[in-house]
């Protein structure tokens, strides 16, 4: 076995329980530096692999004379290591996040940053995952990570309550997703994805593997957040802690895209003609429900609960992509690169509003807090304007083309099938009506005086923002602008990555 | 005829197991009612030849988890269960068509396709080769089960531990 | 000066103007200015250089290769009064909004934003960047009204972008359509228009694309949003959505639409007729019946937009450079006509309900001549540009194959229409005494014109008539490039 294959989870596991160790000498005065501590780590950690990937190799040439990418039901290539940076980066904001936020978390913190690296370890692990075993002790490590961050914040009862129903909900959806893995294992005989390729031995088998895959897929879309596995998502983005909320509105779920991704590929073509028809009606029903509900959400984190859930169902349309028939014309590398554009956008635009989220005083997150923010905190506004204008969709952001991608790569697919045009349909109303609710926040930042009537724009205080998280934001502003403007560099650091599906 | 007759015995003492112990307000008729499920599920598994999970079943989860779960049960405050406040669970209708539905999807083709897949002749024993898959082939989840459970305890400690407190002049609180 | 600069001008005076502090309006407002005229300059230069023919100042850069999108930039004859009429009214934009104090360093950032976008749709030669420039605009339209707005402005605000987002969500279709369609994985205009498309595809596509674009251009039954939006809209940005962005739709229309798909327009052609007639009329009924102001302008955006989708109906040389002329006369009479009712007559009466008015001709007899003549510009008297622009889509219409007689008859009823609530809008604003009591408008004389508004009245009064006197200026230079549209459409079969 090569070890440096998995040298990167092995970093942050080591980084995690590091800190945990750090945590017995370090005085209460200086626990918030563990947090700068672990994302320093982390940034490590992301400009080698970014960097110098030959590192990995290198060792491994040394060990076995060869190199090697492949281990038992793992496997590090171009995707995983894309998926892997997506994650690190996400950890790293979530950590300095949870740090300026440390005064409101008022609960352990070494605790709180070690379990951001174990969770990050899970969806490193998930990226990778080629088999069955991996994809459940990932999945499951990210879970139970999350089961005890949403519940952090001990003191306020909506934490608790987040915490108890995501525990409950994702149980639940762990039971169906081992019944699922079980069926499968049962119908085809191995744990390996590749297995799915393969024909099964007597119709019934094959009916059972049929039953396995969609409880799978049902398995996952409780992570990804899709339309009928989504109930737990308001409360809980509500009530957890906004650094977690924000980790698990983004790692969370490309942890779960990133498993279908890899499952999908391996699908035989009959499965996938399945898979087409339920993913369709999954994404037309996600995108519809989360678009319909955000409409009338006055607190924050559920309406960025509710948008999260629509743009799960945009990623599931990049999804299709990859479920249409080997040979034909668009080959699922389309839908790849239109996905992992489009996580890559919203992670940074997720961040950088919670990371707006979290400075802003108040304690329910209700849209009025954004009042005269445009006035308090110009930096504030223009950088939680740039964040919701991408996820809205509109040019010259990161959302737009991500978008664009997402919807060409569907009507790619669906159009040899005209009767299933009207998901496009679905999908461009969806684009529509999320225009009103985004525009709501929009509203509320630069003119929503009138909507706290005891605290009219303008007249409150600035807020001040540390140093450090100004930087951030500039960054992720500065980002979503740049690769919104001149997307080519990232889509082909992107070709590499979707090679596999060619 | 004697396994049939035993499978149906245990599985509706696992099911009306299962049953109690969600219902019940009581915790410790609750964690009884589960230890009732789990021995069930024990037999359940030597019925299919897993020796080796059934073993298990009776010494981690009957044995260790429930003592575990009477322990922590006991050692809190609220162990009836009349006192605490609901949180709100809407939908339960819905739930109950879901729980009816799976099922139902989930037989009905077998069933009414007659002739159900034939079962893989059943090792002699499973122990041996479990050990060596686990050792060999998923060493790497296993070891990731194993962080899993670090996170779980840290996180359970944690929460449970509450906030620390700071007070001026002390560098660590008890 | 090269055509680019516009696009570059405008970002960057939405840049500088957007970084300075809000207390000093006095430097932004000449910043502002300055940022504007030269951008004029520039699409004027641009204007006078061109020669007649192709596409000038042609760039082409790689830009996602993957998809096929290039950053192909260029003007032809039929972008080149668009730009003029762009430069123009945000010249002018900003001379009328002189007195602004409130956020003004954000309202001309917004400002420049959207005019910077409107150029971008008008240089792009290719379609991707089209739309992008197309849906860059709609987040500083929205800001301009919601924030600087007047009359219900949340909720006209709200309406537009719906409204032009749902256009665009039909063009978005559209235009996946034509790409896969096209087979060519390419966007670029060039390559687009000499790809062969299927006669079918065509029948479906275009009226996804024209229906997307012309809710833009404000076509009936998809208008509701252009005079609530109009009339909310501070006075800089309702010029800018009537005298420009209502024109990227028709320009959507003609040079995608009907551009790209020729046999698809053959086929709605009689169709979009009606509706162009239903709006000429529509519109020029209901600003009859209006008793504010600013809607009746509102309504008459609406019946001269109508008067631009005939013309493009007709699918003939003579209406098509009606439809362009209109798109540049309506462009700048438009304007001039919100500016005077909007800034001019509201910052001194406050009211803008007619029955409030008291016999203004007296009081504030400068300004009101100055609207006399608008007004007679904007009902196409001869000698002023609306006057060429009518007759020629009347004409094209009248020889197009597409447009049956009695369409083009409504037409003409609806050019007395016209007539009809222009004069009777005149009368009840300047010549007649107070109607309704309790009136904020107040005795005694008005202060005269300042020195910025006169000089905005007088370069879009001056170039209407201008064009109204030489329309040759303008239809030598749009020739070549409508003939070879002209020249698809009838070669497609």
């Amino acid at each position: 076995m090569n070890v440096m294959l998995y040298s990167m989870e092995i970093a942050m596991v080591l980084s995690g329980l590091g800190i945990l160790m750090l945590d017995l000498g370090t005085p209460a005065r200086g626990k918030r530096d563990l947090g700068y501590l672990a994302a320093f780590l982390m940034s490590l950690l992301l400009l080698q692999s970014v960097f110098m990937p030959e590192v990995q190799d290198g060792f491994s040439l040394l060990s076995s004379g060869h190199s090697i990418t492949e281990g038992p039901g793992y496997k590090l290539d171009a995707f995983a290591r894309y998926f892997k940076h997506l994650f690190l980066l996400a950890a790293i904001l979530v950590l300095l996040m949870a740090v300026d936020f440390a005064g409101t978390l008022r609960a352990r913190l070494a605790e709180f940053f070690a379990l951001v690296l174990f969770a990050l370890t899970g969806m490193s692990a998930a990226a990778s995952a080629t088999n069955f075993i991996t994809l459940f002790v990932s999945i499951e490590l990210i879970t139970v990570s999350f089961y005890v961050l949403t519940s952090f914040q001990r003191g306020q009862m909506r934490s608790l309550e987040a915490g108890v129903k995501y525990l409950i909900l994702g149980a639940a959806a762990s039971a169906v997703l081992v019944y699922g893995i079980a069926l499968v294992y049962g119908a085809t005989g191995s744990m390996e994805f590749a297995a799915l390729g393969k024909a099964c031995p007597s119709a019934e088998h094959d009916h059972l593997l049929r039953l396995g895959l969609l409880l799978v897929i049902a398995g996952l879309g409780f992570k990804i957040a899709a339309f009928p596995f989504q109930i737990w998502v308001p409360d809980v983005y509500q009530g957890a802690p906004a650094p977690v909320t924000a980790f698990l509105a983004v790692g969370s779920k490309a942890a779960g895209f990133a498993l279908l991704m890899r499952l999908c590929h391996h699908l035989r073509p009959d499965l996938r003609e399945l898979t087409l028809t339920v993913l369709a009606a999954l994404a037309g029903a996600t995108i519809l429900y989360g678009s319909l509900c955000a409409l009338r959400q006055r607190n924050l984190k559920r309406l960025f609960g509710y948008a999260g859930i629509a743009s799960a169902g945009y990623l599931l349309l990049g999804l299709l992509a990859l479920n249409a028939q080997p040979g034909a014309s668009p080959s699922g590398a389309q839908g790849c690169h239109a996905m992992m554009f489009y996580l890559a956008g919203y992670l940074i635009a997720v961040m950088a509003a919670f990371t707006v989220l979290c400075h802003l005083d108040g304690e329910d997150e209700d849209l009025s807090v954004l009042a005269g923010l445009h006035a308090r905190s110009p930096l504030l506004a223009t950088v939680l304007t740039l964040s919701v204008v991408s996820m809205a969709g509109l040019p010259p952001l990161m959302g737009f083309l991500g978008k664009f991608l997402l919807l060409q790569s569907a009507f790619e697919v669906l159009s040899p099938h005209p009767a299933q045009l009207w998901l496009m349909v679905v999908a461009l109303g969806g684009v529509v009506i999320s225009l009103y609710y985004y525009f709501g926040i929009l509203r509320a930042i630069y003119w929503g005086g009138g909507i706290s009537p005891g605290r009219p724009a303008g007249e409150s205080e600035a807020i001040t923002v540390p140093p450090l998280a100004r930087l951030l934001l500039i960054a992720c502003g500065l980002i979503l602008l740049w690769v919104g403007i001149f997307p080519q560099a990232l889509l082909e650091w992107l070709g590499d990555a979707v090679a596999l599906f060619r | 005829m004697i396994e049939g007759v035993a499978f149906y015995i245990l599985s509706t003492v696992a099911v009306l197991g299962a049953l109690l112990a969600v219902s019940r307000r009581n915790l410790v008729h609750g964690v009884f009612a589960l230890l009732l499920f789990f021995a069930a599920l024990s037999g359940l598994f030597v019925m299919l030849m897993a020796d080796y999970v059934a073993a298990v079943q009776v010494l981690v989860y009957v044995g260790a988890v429930g003592i575990l779960q009477l322990f922590a049960i006991m050692l809190t405050e609220h162990v009836t269960g009349d006192d605490l406040r609901r949180l709100g669970a809407r939908g339960w209708f819905w739930g109950l068509m879901l729980a009816v539905a799976l099922p139902v999807v989930l037989l009905l083709p077998p069933l009414l396709n007659g002739e159900p897949p034939v079962p893989p002749a059943a090792p002699q024993s499973t122990a041996r080769q479990l050990g060596s898959q686990l050792m060999e082939h998923y060493v790497v989840p296993l070891e990731v089960l194993a962080l899993l459970l670090t996170g779980a305890l840290i996180g359970a400690v944690a929460v449970a531990h509450g906030p620390e407190k700071d007070p001026p002049g002390k560098d660590r609180p008890a | 000066m090269h055509a680019l600069l516009t696009l570059i001008l405008s970002f960057a005076g939405a840049l500088a103007c957007g970084l300075m502090p809000a207390g000093r309006a006095r430097q932004i407002r000449w910043v502002a200015l300055a940022f504007a005229s030269l951008g004029l300059l520039t699409a004027l230069h641009c204007a006078l250089r061109y020669g007649g023919s192709g596409v000038a100042d042609e760039v082409d850069w790689p830009w996602i290769p993957s998809l096929g999108a290039r950053l192909a930039f260029g003007y032809d004859g039929i972008s080149l009064p668009l730009l003029l009429v762009t430069g123009l009214v945000a010249v002018c934009g900003v001379l009328f909004t002189w007195e602004l104090k409130e956020r003004a360093n954000e309202f001309y950032a917004y400002y420049f934003a959207l005019v910077g976008g409107v150029y971008g749709v008008f240089l792009s030669r290719d379609l991707f960047l089209l739309f992008v420039f197309y849906e860059i605009a709609v987040v500083p339209k929205y800001f301009l009204i919601a924030i600087w707005g007047g009359t219900r402005k949340d909720y006209a605000a709200m309406k537009l972008v719906l409204y032009s987002f749902a256009g665009s969500a039909l063009v978005l279709l559209g235009l996946l359509g034509l790409y896969f369609g096209a087979n060519a994985s390419t966007f670029t205009l060039q390559e687009l228009s000499q790809a062969s498309l299927s006669a079918p595809l065509q029948y479906v596509v275009f009226p996804l694309l024209f229906v997307g674009f012309a809710v833009l251009a404000g076509m009936w039954p998809f208008h509701t949003w252009a005079p609530t939006g109009h009339v909310a809209a501070p006075t800089a940005a309702s010029m800018l959505l009537a005298g420009v962005v209502m024109k990227l739709g028709a320009y959507g229309c003609l040079r995608v639409a009907i551009g790209l798909l020729p046999l698809g327009a053959k086929v709605w052609a009689p169709w979009v007729a009606a509706l162009a007639v239903v709006n000429i009329v529509y519109g020029a009924l209901v600003a009859l019946r209006q008793t504010d102001f600013k809607f009746v302008i509102g309504y008459s955006s609406v019946s001269h937009m109508g008067f631009v989708l005939l013309g493009l109906a007709t699918l003939t040389q003579t209406g098509l450079t009606g439809a362009v002329l209109q798109m540049f006369s309506h462009g700048v009479i438009g304007a001039l006509l919100f500016a005077l009712v909007g800034a001019v007559i509201y910052s001194r009466t406050h009211t803008r309900q007619l029955e409030e008015f008291h016999l203004l001709i007296a009081r504030m007899p400068v300004i009101a001549w100055v609207f006399i003549l608008a007004g007679l510009a904007s009902m196409g008297l001869p000698g002023f540009s609306g006057f060429a622009a009518e007759l020629h889509v009347l004409m094209g219409a009248w020889q197009s194959p597409w447009v049956s007689a009695g369409l083009v008859v409504l037409a003409g009823a609806g050019v007395v229409a016209t007539f009809g609530y222009t004069l009777v809008k005149i009368h009840e604003a300047f010549f007649r005494p107070r109607v309704a009591s309790g009136s904020s408008d107040k005795e005694g004389l008005y202060e005269p014109m300042t020195a910025a508004e006169i000089a905005g009245c007088a370069l879009l009064l001056g170039s209407s008539l201008l064009v109204g006197l030489f329309p040759s200026l303008l239809t030598d230079k749009m020739q070549a490039s409508l003939k070879l549209i002209v020249d698809r459409l009838n070669e497609a079969r």
